[in-house]
């Protein structure tokens, strides 16, 4: 706790065992985070692990049971108020006025901040390719989405908050929006994103935390994230080798064997395996792509399975 | 900021405002022709009232009012059941849904995450949903201002902007009660609901203490039909007290509805 309060001058987002029940359920378990200023944030856990418990508890909609969040210094419940001027916020599930074209919509949004420039407003809009003459009512999902994206970033605001913000934009305007987030970023602002879309977090997230069952279970940067995965080696032998000789060896969780293949499951350093299989004829070897996901899931197993 | 949630509110519902603004005065404008149709069949109409009841009289007329005099007639037509009745149902249907509909649509995510405070986003809200039964009764009133004198309809005009002003807060009393019940649920229906219901309640309340005597006392302190000063209004005019309590209501609700509504939690 000591390093925590040394460091919150500089920290945008600070989590501080927040808790929230509705009910008997646990929604959120005493989750302790500290976002620095100007990182972008990868808020990883599947559906209902507390993503958006969290996101509502920043910006004032819920109130923590337990624990705090501050935004920017300010308290999420006491200065809701101050907190939201200076964020940007797109919701997961995004809902927007049928009946007002999406440039009423920002004209509302924007006269309840306090006027935003209309310059902004047009260049994002080209930017996501959005017509903003289209009545909210008549758009489809990804276009409604791309106005939520430029009603999160038309104040130019300190904090971004956006809850799976590319899930329903097709690849090309998800590489805008990542350009328009890392654009924020390079201005200041800090970046805290919910996903479950590992690849998505591993290529534009600086840091990424995983949440499971209201509990965060890890917090790492992106890659050493990547590189605490397993890796899945299938060495094909030209001479029939024991098992034994690399179920031994140091990192190997698992060597399953059909005809001359081994398929070792190992963590870590590779070298031992490697150095194991130089002693045998070796005709191919592939390696597996070592992703987020598995590492996800890994997770995942893991704490299930500490859990029972 | 400039009351942009209150213009937007009335903006959004133009459409339903001009159209009970145009429904209202339609009716209001045939009561208003019919008169001189009534008053010529003076003599029957006069006995027929005479052969009722006196608590259906003081019910349905108000108590000692003369049916065919300008007061006592338009005080009937308008005030017993069509303006109250025309206000109930706005007040009630916006009050219920100002807020929770935002909730209940999901667009409460967008507009909570702008920096307005929630009692102003629920002050606002509720002043667009109440303002336009302020309209309707300004128009009915213009209305009668306009067409009552070519039409034999002269009634005091002060008098009838405190009836309908107290009629309008009635309506604002009801829908105010919708707004709480719904933005400290969430639930549009609920508000609107049990705000109706108690209105209809309330009213046949009203009309069950002018039949039974021995309900009078009771009926006339709880039901705020009576505190409006019912179809007698434009003759024997708004009680103060009435108009006090009518005022206070609506105060008492909106200041409850911050309360709930700031300490809310907003899921989804």
């Amino acid at each position: 706790m000591a390093t925590a309060a040394a460091t919150r001058g500089s920290a945008a987002i600070v989590l501080e065992g927040l808790t929230k029940d509705y009910g008997a359920k646990r929604a959120l378990d005493g989750v302790d985070l500290e976002l620095r200023s100007g990182e972008i944030f990868g808020y990883l856990g599947s559906n209902g692990a507390g993503k958006t418990t969290t996101i509502r508890c920043l910006l004032g909609l819920i109130r923590p049971s337990a624990g705090r969040a501050t935004v920017l210094g300010l308290d999420c419940r006491d200065d809701s108020v101050e907190v939201r001027r200076r964020t940007g916020y797109l919701p997961g599930d995004l809902r927007l006025y049928p009946r007002l074209s999406a440039r009423q919509l920002l004209d509302y949004l924007g006269g309840l901040r306090g006027g935003v420039s209309s310059r902004r407003v047009d260049e994002l809009a080209q930017r996501m390719e959005c017509d903003l003459s289209q009545r909210c009512g008549a758009m489809s999902h990804g276009q409604r989405q791309k106005v939520g994206v430029i009603q999160a970033l038309m104040h130019d605001p300190d904090v971004l908050i956006l809850d799976e913000p590319t899930a329903t934009l097709d690849p090309l305007m998800q590489r805008n929006v990542h350009d328009l987030i890392r654009e924020a970023r390079a201005r200041g602002a800090t970046i805290f994103v919910s996903s479950h879309d590992l690849p998505e977090v591993a290529r534009l997230c600086d840091r990424a935390g995983i949440l499971r069952r209201g509990r965060l279970v890890a917090v790492q940067d992106v890659n050493d994230l990547a590189q605490r995965g397993q890796h899945v080696l299938a060495i094909e032998f030209l001479e029939p080798v024991d098992p034994a000789v690399f179920s031994t060896l140091p990192g190997v969780s698992q060597v399953t064997a059909s005809d001359r293949t081994l398929t070792i499951t190992a963590s870590g350093d590779l070298d031992a395996v490697v150095k194991a299989a130089a002693r045998y004829r070796v005709h191919a070897l592939r390696s597996a792509e070592v992703d987020l996901d598995e590492v996800f899931h890994d997770y995942y197993r893991t704490e299930s399975g500490d859990a029972r | 900021m400039h009351a942009d949630v209150l213009r937007r509110e009335l903006l959004d519902h133009r459409r339903s405002l001009i159209g009970c603004t145009v429904g209202g005065v339609l009716l209001a404008l045939m009561y208003v022709l019919f008169y001189p149709t009534i008053r010529s069949g003076g003599a029957g109409i006069e006995a027929l009232l005479k052969s009722m009841p006196k608590g259906f009289q003081s019910a349905f007329i108000g108590g000692g009012v003369d049916y065919l005099s300008p007061a006592g007639y338009l005080g009937t037509e308008l005030f017993s059941i069509l303006v109250p009745g025309l206000l109930l149902v706005m007040g009630v249907l916006a009050g219920g849904r100002a807020l929770a509909g935002e909730e209940q649509d999901g667009t409460i995510d967008l507009l909570l995450s702008t920096p307005i405070r929630r009692g102003r986003l629920a002050a606002e809200k509720a002043g667009g949903a109440m303002l336009p039964l302020y309209v309707v009764a300004a128009a009915l009133w213009a209305l009668v201002a306009l067409a009552g004198p070519s039409q034999g309809l002269d009634v005091s005009l002060g008098g009838l902007a405190v009836a309908l002003l107290a009629v309008a807060l009635l309506g604002t009393g009801f829908g105010m009660l919708a707004f709480l019940i719904s933005s400290a649920t969430g639930s549009v229906g609920l508000g609107a609901g049990i705000a109706g219901a108690l209105a209809v309640a309330m009213y046949a309340l009203n009309i069950i203490g002018a039949l039974v005597p021995a309900l009078t006392g009771i009926a006339n302190a709880v039901s705020p039909f009576h505190w409006d000063g019912g179809s007698g209004v434009l003759a024997n005019g708004v009680p103060w007290s009435g108009l006090g309590l009518l005022l206070a209501c609506p105060i008492v609700l909106l200041s409850l509805s911050l309360l709930a509504y700031e300490r809310r939690d907003l899921t989804t």
